[in-house]
């Protein structure tokens, strides 16, 4: 018996040995856990879901990635809010900042665990990356809070604010990123 | 790590996309897995034994150099 995988993402079809299928035209296993059903669609096999009800990389990316993307969203919006809020809108009222600043920790949780999730999504090389490219961004992240929380001491700058090293956590987590899927990932 | 997967692959006339979708990884993986740029987790090693229905010894092999 000849059975065809119609490849989702290529489009192209490939055979598969009687080993694969298990259950013809029901069931192909290819590892620990990992099950995928072949449908009949237009007079070929179709692969679909993973059997543990999970979707493809992609597709968990992508979800993931909207979700983190909201989470951000959300916490940026309210840290505006309680930057400029307080002058701006409700001239210092205790009890609405106290609000704003509790909105402010709740969307941060909820971007904290969106980040995580979107880590988990990914695959073992992209959280290899990310997970190294995070060491990184942190040692860089010390190193220069010391030097730069000297500088005022030292009288090299009049005023140093803390948030600017956010500048140097990000654009150092996005250099490290790179340069690292670049070095295992060049063809 | 010294792996195979390069040679079972062209044996099978597979892509590199074909078989990052089959290990549900990305195609960069499965690229520099075959480089020997990165080596695989254990279980990501046991399934690429499982879908080439192969021991998992005849398709990896340590090399201290590699």
């Amino acid at each position: 018996m000849v059975c065809l995988w119609l490849n989702p993402r290529t489009d192209k079809y490939h055979q598969l040995t009687d080993q694969d299928v298990k259950e013809p035209l029901l069931l192909f296993k290819w590892g620990i856990g990992c099950k995928g059903y072949f449908t009949l669609c237009n007079r070929s096999l179709t692969l679909s879901r993973n059997e543990n009800g999970s979707t493809d990389l992609n597709t968990r990316i992508n979800q993931s990635s909207v979700r983190l993307f909201l989470g951000t969203m959300g916490w940026v919006a309210t840290t505006a809010v309680l930057a400029f809020g307080p002058k701006l809108w409700w001239e210092f009222d205790p009890s609405v900042t106290l609000i704003a600043i509790v909105l402010n920790l709740i969307t941060g949780a909820i971007m904290l665990v969106a980040q995580y999730r979107h880590l988990m999504s990914m695959d073992e090389l992209q959280k290899q990356t990310h997970l190294e490219a995070m060491a990184i961004t942190l040692g860089v992240t010390a190193i220069v809070t010391v030097t730069y929380g000297n500088l005022e001491p030292a009288g090299v700058l009049a005023d140093t604010r803390p948030t600017n090293i956010l500048f140097v956590t990000g654009i150092t987590y996005i250099v490290a990123v790179i340069v690292l899927w670049m070095r295992r990932t060049s063809e | 790590m010294k792996n195979k997967l390069k040679v079972l692959r062209a044996e099978r006339n597979w892509t590199q996309a074909d078989l990052a979708s089959a290990l549900d990884v990305t195609r960069q993986t499965v690229n520099a897995i075959e480089k020997g740029k990165y080596d695989p987790s254990l279980p990501l090693a046991f399934k690429v034994a499982a879908l080439f229905a192969m021991p998992i010894e005849q398709i990896f092999s340590y090399a201290e150099d590699a």
